[in-house]
């Protein structure tokens, strides 16, 4: 009995060793990929730049807001708020939903879709149940109410805008 | 009693060397951590996105000065005396670089004119315009 009680000891303290090692692995590949989560997070500033967006967006619309300028088939939503067409467009990084309604009615008078069409369904989840979802582009909405300059009528404008520049 | 003296050395060697493995396994790990957090590249990461945010959220007509002395020490500590803020202006690329590396890159979504971003290395500044 008592031989017993030394041999499984001795087998305790080998395996123990090899416990050692594993569990230095693990503790070690936790740490690592925590500190590399945790970097990405302190870098991670979609839901600001998409926020940036919105409000640029917010505000160049509604300074001098023309009807008959923004239903116009030449308009540029570009030229108008002194965006760069490229990032916008070519990169898949950003998402525009630009969208003028009636007042009162909430029917839609005009709407500019603008870069990855794909966000919009990550935008109306996130949004709509108001929660983050790190794994989908970061949205930023703004909902105000513009003057017409000309006739003074009011108009709803929603701004949808999204990000995943990671 | 030789044998008891014996179990006691091993228990104690073992024991020792136990410990002395600990300690350099926590302490790679700090310095892991410690590297990893200082990085010049996670400083790159951190100043390119810091500096495109602030040119998207710039009005137009604004000219503005950015003190980017933590990047140009790094850059000194590099003996890098390049360009620290390089623009692509026609796809909106800004990259920071502090070292002859790739640098870190980030889209800006503002319209510039080139030339708009303008890096002075005696005063270790970034003045941007908006047009």
């Amino acid at each position: 009995m008592t031989n017993n009680i030394i041999k499984n000891k001795k087998a305790d303290e080998r395996y123990l060793s090899i416990w050692m090692f594993l569990n230095w692995i693990v503790v070690g590949a936790c740490i690592v990929v925590g500190a590399l989560i945790f970097l990405n997070v302190l870098t991670d500033v979609r839901l600001a730049e998409a926020q940036v967006l919105s409000d640029r967006l917010s505000n160049c619309l509604s300074e001098n807001f023309s009807l008959e300028e923004f239903n116009s088939a030449g308009f540029d939503i570009y030229a108008k708020c002194g965006l760069n067409k490229a990032p916008l467009e070519n990169y898949d990084l950003y998402y525009l939903n630009i969208t003028l309604q009636e007042q009162g009615s909430g029917k839609a008078i005009k709407q500019i879709l603008k870069g990855k069409g794909t966000f919009e369904v990550m935008c109306e989840y996130q949004l709509n149940n108001r929660k983050t979802e790190q794994n989908f582009a970061q949205c930023a909405n703004n909902k105000l109410t513009i003057i017409d300059e000309k006739t003074g009528d009011e108009y709803g404008l929603v701004i949808i805008a999204a990000s995943n520049q990671i | 009693m030789i044998t008891q003296n014996r179990k006691a050395q091993n228990l104690l060697a073992g024991t020792t060397i136990f410990i002395i493995l600990n300690v350099l396994f926590f302490s790679l790990m700090l310095l892991f951590i410690s590297q990893v957090g200082s990085s010049d590249n996670s400083l790159e990461k951190k100043e390119v996105r810091r500096i495109a945010l602030v040119i998207d959220q710039m009005k137009s007509d604004t000219e503005l000065v950015m003190d980017i002395s933590e990047l140009c020490k790094t850059a000194q500590k590099n003996n890098f005396g390049g360009n620290i803020a390089i623009a692509d202006y026609n796809s909106g690329i800004l990259t920071v670089k502090t070292s002859n590396n790739d640098g870190n890159s980030f889209k800006f979504f503002t319209k510039l004119e080139r030339g708009s971003i303008l890096y002075d290395s005696n005063k270790c500044t970034l003045t941007i315009k908006t047009g």
